[in-house]
């Protein structure tokens, strides 16, 4: 089984027996191979997946590939290999029968249970990997959840273990070379050059800033608060424009307050700044005319 | 300036009684005499120098971390060495606008007795029916001033990040939880789906459940149009009433395909009156200080009490820092009004005259009074 999961627990076990002082020239090979495939992979709809990957190339492959992933030390390659990780993780686990699913969940949320319909998880072990409690069922401190949702926290919970760094980083040449040779190997980064206009006067912004409907004014303010941070406004400048939104969303029946308005700044606030317009979009909040990717304000290009 | 006849009732006060505070030696402790926090990162090693401490300084405002450290007066803010955070929720909400008329600045009973509600359906509604917390895991505390305090201390909430404690106020306001979401139409023309609340759901979907199934059972004409019907689809929903409330028993809301739209506004009205709004960054930030239980709040002169009974937690009564029948002559700014301690209390500006020592002291705290003479 670690052989498909070589992020469970138990493989740490087996990473550790092998001991870094035995690993060789073969093993660091088959490491960059590895983060290699995961980083391609992130982005692929279709791969090839080895039917039963021994396990402890496996779990060796995936922990070195981490090392080498600390040693070059960028958001955006761990980003892309965790996310190929998951993505090979799911592949297995859709054809897992119901037994093995179970015991891979289980690694991540040890009290989860069959229940009528799915699956329940207790409420605190889902929030150690879920992000989406307001829309889940819960009761009695149990998240119930289809198979459907299963996957999806999953999927969720494998990228975020995959993209922990690891506690120390080997600092040796073998190791040193090996995640240099890595770093020349895979894709350059694509730095989207983010737009270095106003966000606050793009389509979509102007659109929330008008008011947003009841059941969608908290990400509506989640917008505004991002549009500042990314202009780089200040807090009082940010507050100020905030209280148009709340002013706008007051024209309606049922007022969207300012001190719930604040909480959203505080919160984006204390996070580095991120702007994502195709999520306004999804949220049905952008206006029909702005199409995503907003190419008129965003260009792509490779480091 | 320190308000020295508060702090000097502060004082008498903290020398009357001992303070006791969970896991003290690993708490942070910020102390405010002007402000809310004049300064923070103290630690005391035990209830002894912690007791002397407030009875030698009576701070107007007295708060430990809601994290636990290893180190807690270490600064900056890493080296302390967090060993877990409790949970804790704040609801602070100011209700003057549902009663502008009425309102009361030196104290109002609409304004607590809403809180106080909110405070019991928070508790209810959400901590224990949806999160799952056993009532003995919750400790609800009166803030002193405006609302109320909520501390879970087990073992289970303590590692939980500041997204899920977020997410935990998110959960309870509400947010993103409409009647698009709860009645979610996925697909469209003959492949569409209603993806729509069951029998026996919990959560949010559980509370509309309920809302409507009681709704649709005590249907008349009046209130189908009262709750936005026209006359002649509150006419046709009444003929078929019956066989309504049967499918909906049988998680089926669209026996009458039209009624959708009339569902989803009664789910947009079940989340308006049940979501609770509460001060989110006091649960998410990690590093917050909170009001320690039993002291006084610098604002109110009132107690920040440890509460048994929500339902019959009267602040003006249960919470005063005096009970006994000792009375201080004061004299006022400005003609106050209000209710205290179940009487009504009138004082006209430049008056002197003799109150209980508690509604004293919340004049003092308001800053519209001094001792007279
Ligand atoms: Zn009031």
């Amino acid at each position: 089984m670690l052989g498909k999961y070589p992020f469970l627990t138990a493989a740490r076990e087996l990473a550790r027996a092998k001991g870094l002082e035995r690993i060789g020239f073969e093993d660091l090979e088959g490491a960059k191979r590895r983060v290699f495939d995961a980083v391609n992979r992130a982005a692929a709809k279709e791969f090839p997946v080895m039917e039963n990957p021994s396990d402890e190339s496996s779990v060796i492959s995936y922990a070195l590939g981490r090392l080498l992933l600390a040693i070059n030390d960028s958001d955006y390659y761990w980003q892309k290999f965790s996310r190929g990780e998951a993505v090979l993780a799911m592949q297995y686990l859709a054809r897992e029968p119901a037994p093995g699913v179970l015991k891979v969940a289980r690694d991540f949320f040890p009290s989860i249970a069959e229940a009528e319909g799915g699956y329940s998880i207790p409420m605190a072990e889902y929030l150690a990997y879920g992000s989406q409690l307001p829309s889940t069922r819960l009761s009695a401190g149990l998240v119930s959840l289809t198979k459907r949702g299963l996957f999806e926290l999953l999927k969720n919970a494998v990228a975020r273990r995959a993209k922990e760094k690891p506690p120390a980083v080997p600092k040796n040449d073998l190791f040193k070379s090996a995640a240099e040779e890595l770093k020349a190997s895979l894709p350059k980064p694509i730095v989207v050059r983010e737009y270095e206009g106003s966000h606050l006067t793009l389509p979509c912004v102007k659109a929330v800033l008008a008011g947003a409907p009841e059941g969608k004014r908290y990400y509506g303010s989640m917008v505004i608060a991002n549009a500042c941070r990314t202009d780089g406004l200040g807090k009082a400048a940010a507050t100020a424009v905030m209280q148009e939104f709340v002013n706008n969303c007051g024209k309606q029946t049922h007022p969207f307050t300012m001190r719930e308005a604040e909480a959203t700044l505080e919160w984006v606030y204390r996070r580095p700044p991120f702007f994502n317009c195709n999520a306004i979009r999804q949220h049905g909040l952008a206006p029909d005319e702005c199409a995503f990717p907003c190419t008129r304000d965003r260009a792509k290009r490779r480091k | 300036m320190t308000n020295e006849p508060a702090k000097e009732l502060f004082r008498r006060y903290y020398v009357a009684r001992t303070l006791t505070v969970p896991a003290l030696a690993q708490r942070e402790f910020g102390f405010g005499f002007e402000s809310k926090i004049d300064y923070r990162h103290k630690a005391f090693g035990s209830e002894g120098e912690f007791n002397d401490f407030m009875r030698r300084e009576a701070p107007l405002y007295a708060s430990y971390s809601t994290a636990r450290y290893s180190l807690p007066a270490a600064r900056p803010m890493p080296r302390k060495g967090s060993l877990g955070t409790d949970l804790v929720f704040d609801l602070d909400k100011t209700y003057e606008s549902e009663h502008p008329d009425s309102h009361n600045a030196i104290a109002c009973e609409r304004c607590l007795s809403r809180s106080r509600d909110d405070a019991l359906r928070f508790l209810e509604e959400f901590l224990i029916a949806d999160f799952g917390f056993k009532k003995s895991d919750v400790a609800v505390n009166f803030s002193g001033n405006k609302g109320f305090h909520f501390h879970v201390r087990t073992a289970a909430v303590q590692p939980l990040s500041s997204l899920a404690r977020k997410q935990l106020c998110d959960y309870a306001g509400g947010f993103e939880v409409s009647g698009e979401t709860l009645l979610e139409t996925l697909g469209e023309g003959k492949a569409a789906v209603l993806r729509s609340p069951q029998p026996g759901d919990g959560g949010w979907r559980g509370k509309f459940y309920s809302s409507a199934l009681g709704i649709a059972q005590n249907a008349t004409q009046e209130s189908l149009q009262e709750n936005g019907l026209t006359k002649g689809k509150a006419a046709k929903f009444m003929e078929q009433k019956a066989v309504v409330v049967s499918a909906i028993e049988r998680g089926k809301w669209d026996y009458l395909p039209w009624s959708l739209d009339f569902w989803r506004k009664i789910a947009d009205d079940t989340v308006r009156a049940h979501r609770v709004e509460l001060d989110k960054p006091v649960s998410f930030d990690l590093a917050r200080l909170i009001r320690i239980p039993g002291t006084l709040h610098g604002s109110s002169g009132l107690v920040a009490k440890p509460v048994d009974d929500l339902a019959k937690f009267e602040p003006l009564k249960d919470a005063l820092a005096f009970s006994g029948r000792e009375r201080q002559a004061v004299v006022c700014d400005h003609d106050v009004s209000f209710d205290f301690g179940g009487q009504t209390l009138d004082v006209r500006a430049g008056v002197t005259v003799e109150l209980p020592l508690s509604a004293s002291l919340l004049l003092y705290c308001r800053g519209v009074a001094k001792p007279a003479g």
